[in-house]
């Protein structure tokens, strides 16, 4: 199945890109997504915490809903989802 | 009157005082805005010349039309708008527009203030700060 990512804010540089087409195979979940996302010990030290939880002020968004309202990293992906990857808001 | 949302700098005017007044709905007695501007000191007291803003537009866009009706309805306001502005931005540069009006002042100043402090922590909009020795930082991030 085919998922798109977005990276806003300073998760655009960190990943290195605003916009990310990837093919997962079925059965995929959040987690398995950031997992495979965070390839580098700097990405997953501001993804993860030290006992590898998501960090509080990262949030997680799966079709416009947030994934903590859903299953949280447990949510399963499906084909032509679009998830975004949302450091703190800062608005001016 | 346009509606509210994120726009690019510069893809529309700031309203003038007249502009609101031709514009405020009749059974309006007061009218007040907000305008937030980038200032020169930024994150730990550095000086900043200027700022870049980023924004999930189809989510910003819902939340800051979910935040308007909700202030309108709750103070029963006749007119409640956000605009925020994305792009590269100068110290001095206006950065969002906040327009409430009402039949009193007594329900269009908490409406403003709600309708701001909402904006800050809803809208997914991010916040880059460009400091004179030459470094950056993204705020919250």
């Amino acid at each position: 199945m085919k998922i798109k990512v977005k990276f806003f804010g300073v998760f655009r540089e960190l990943f290195g890109g605003r916009e990310r087409e990837i093919e997962l195979e079925n059965g995929f979940y959040v987690r398995d997504l950031l997992d495979l996302l965070c390839d580098s010990y700097e990405l997953r030290e501001k993804v993860f915490d030290k006992s590898g939880r998501l960090k509080d002020y990262v949030t997680i968004l799966k079709n416009r809903s947030y994934t903590q309202s859903l299953k949280g990293v447990w949510t399963e992906l499906e084909e032509g989802d679009v998830v975004a990857i949302l450091p703190p808001v800062t608005g001016g | 009157m346009l509606d509210s949302g994120i726009y690019n700098k510069g893809e529309m005017d700031m309203p003038s005082v007249d502009d609101l007044l031709s514009e405020l709905p009749k059974d309006s007695g007061a009218i007040m805005t907000f305008i937030g501007v980038v200032k020169e000191v930024g994150k730990d007291d550095k000086k900043v010349i200027g700022l870049e803003i980023e924004s999930y537009d189809e989510y910003a866009n819902f939340t800051i039309k979910n935040i308007c009706d909700e202030i309108k309805e709750k103070y029963g306001l006749s007119l409640a708008k956000i605009y925020h502005f994305k792009g590269s931005f100068k110290v001095g540069e206006p950065l969002v527009l906040v327009i409430v009006a009402g039949r009193h002042r007594k329900q269009t100043f908490p409406a403003l203030q709600e309708a701001i402090e909402r904006y800050k922590k809803e809208l997914a909009v991010w916040k880059k700060e460009f400091y004179v020795d030459g470094s950056e930082e993204w705020i919250g991030g």
